[in-house]
């Protein structure tokens, strides 16, 4: 199972966000896809979980094309996007935004394992349940949504700027989550950041945007090391 | 005293059926975000509907079941046709969130029209299936009847379904997970635009419930019959504007 993505094309409204873009994420890696604001970044995101159209171009999960798919199909078929900042329901109790990625799966022993396993993982959200997700930290949002997809047993997990917002020691503890996931679920997992440093640290590979265009892709240790690439589009 | 004591029970007999109205608009707004001008239109429809039931079936308790299932499914059409077609064209925006009003009031003006095309514009009334006469108690009687009774209890009852099944079960959290952040629900594998068809419907039922209540009188100095149609159109067309 691998994400192939080419010649991607999309617009943002009358701008072109993404334009031709081409990149592979095998089964059980973390890709690192890091650029400025404006890179495109979250826009290719949301195409690939089908929440925005493309204008050209390919995008395959498993030898299947993932374009013109509705999100909760793709979602139902184990490609989960959480996407940035906002992406838990604030009104809504711990419980309830747990509960949602669980409500149309059939096997509901494994269901409440899986939410199980999530509170293990995260043992805050276990003290949390029945306080509303609006009441929560930074932190604690994030992990919620991460948890909320793992109930539904993902393969290829698309994280949007989990970082956004966060305190630099609790960002350090979601990244770290997110790599041990990688390992245990044996997730295909991309994520999107503008913490550059902080994403190449656990990614596999990096995938550098700048203006809609792929500048860069390396293993994410290459990337680090590059002093070009560092200077010219990482900033630090 | 005793005029008080009545006019609080008309009040009653009366808000109970409001309050019903309201919660069908309340579960369009909840679970679509589209303030519906022409609930009351699509309420009144659902009456005239269970007035020409009541007069083929000739029974009230059949007859308002079935003016709620087909208010249901004329509310969950309406999504369908009208809500998804617009939502389809026009998704961002100002005009994303004044299409539907529009187009609400533009189905408010049909509904009426045709009403008055089918029915007349003269005022029908239910004929209600309890007894109108207020209850005896020694020597006074009360303004409240036993089919007022039955229309207050009704909607309490309705009330506590619909709460229930907003609160309780598996239904009602996706309708509150759909309407709170649509994309949200979508990413986490709920089909919205099915769940929203859904929430029209109960709408249109509890709509068609509460209109259908309300014509038929209940009270001795019944909100005429009439009246009921009448006050949920100033209801839609006034209250909003």
């Amino acid at each position: 199972m691998s994400l192939v993505v080419e010649n991607l094309t999309i617009d943002h409204g009358a701008i072109r966000a993404i334009s031709n873009v081409s990149f592979k994420v095998a089964e059980g890696q973390l890709a690192a896809i890091i650029g400025a604001n404006g890179a495109g970044k979250t826009t290719l995101l949301r195409t690939l979980s089908g929440l925005k159209e493309s204008v050209s171009g390919s995008a395959s999960w498993n030898g299947q094309s993932i374009l013109e798919k509705k999100p909760e199909d793709l979602a139902r078929s184990g490609i989960m996007h959480v996407s940035d900042g906002k992406s838990v329901i604030a009104e809504l109790s711990v419980k309830e935004n747990l509960a949602l990625t669980g409500l149309w799966r059939k096997d509901k022993k494994d269901v409440a394992a899986a939410t199980a396993e999530v509170v293990e993982l995260f043992p805050i959200l276990g003290q949390r349940m029945a306080q509303t997700a609006g009441s929560l930290s930074g932190g604690e949002r994030q992990m919620l949504a991460i948890g909320r997809s793992l109930i539904a047993r993902p393969k290829l997990l698309l994280l949007d700027e989990p970082s956004l917002g966060l305190a630099p020691l609790i960002v350090e503890q979601i990244f770290q989550s997110i790599k041990d996931l990688v390992k245990r679920l044996n997730l295909t997992v991309v994520l999107v950041e503008q913490n550059a440093m902080g994403a190449l640290k656990i990614a596999n590979e990096g995938i550098v945007l700048s203006l809609g265009s792929v500048v860069a892709v390396d293993s994410a240790q290459t990337l680090l090391n590059d002093p070009a690439v560092r200077t010219a589009y990482l900033g630090f | 005293m005793n005029q008080f004591l009545d006019m609080v029970l008309i009040g009653i007999s009366a808000a109970s059926i409001y309050s019903l109205m309201a919660i069908s608009m309340v579960l369009v707004w909840r679970s679509t975000r589209v303030v519906n001008f022409a609930q009351a239109g699509m309420a009144l429809l659902s009456a005239y509907i269970g007035y020409e039931l009541v007069a083929r079936v000739g029974n009230f308790w059949i007859a308002l079941p079935l003016a709620m299932i087909l208010g249901a499914a004329f509310s969950a059409f309406i999504e369908f046709v009208l809500m998804r077609t617009l939502q389809k064209h026009s998704s961002q925006g100002a005009i994303a969130a004044i299409a539907p009003i529009i187009a609400a009031l533009g189905l408010l003006g049909l509904i009426r029209a045709t009403i008055g095309f089918i029915w007349g514009h003269g005022d029908v009334q239910l004929e209600a299936p309890l007894s109108k006469v207020g209850f005896t108690f020694g020597d006074t009687t009360i303004v409240m009847s036993p089919m007022g009774l039955f229309v207050v209890l009704f909607v309490i009852a309705l009330m506590i379904i619909v709460s229930i099944v907003f609160q309780k079960t598996n239904i009602g959290l996706a309708l509150r997970a759909s309407a709170y952040a649509p994309e949200i629900a979508q990413l986490a594998g709920i089909r919205v635009s099915g769940i929203r068809t859904l929430g029209w419907a109960i709408a249109g039922a509890a709509g068609a419930a509460a209109a259908s209540a309300g014509a038929a009188p209940s009270a001795g100095a019944p909100p005429s019959a009439a009246a009921a149609g009448s006050a949920f159109l100033h209801f839609g067309l006034f209250y909003f504007v």
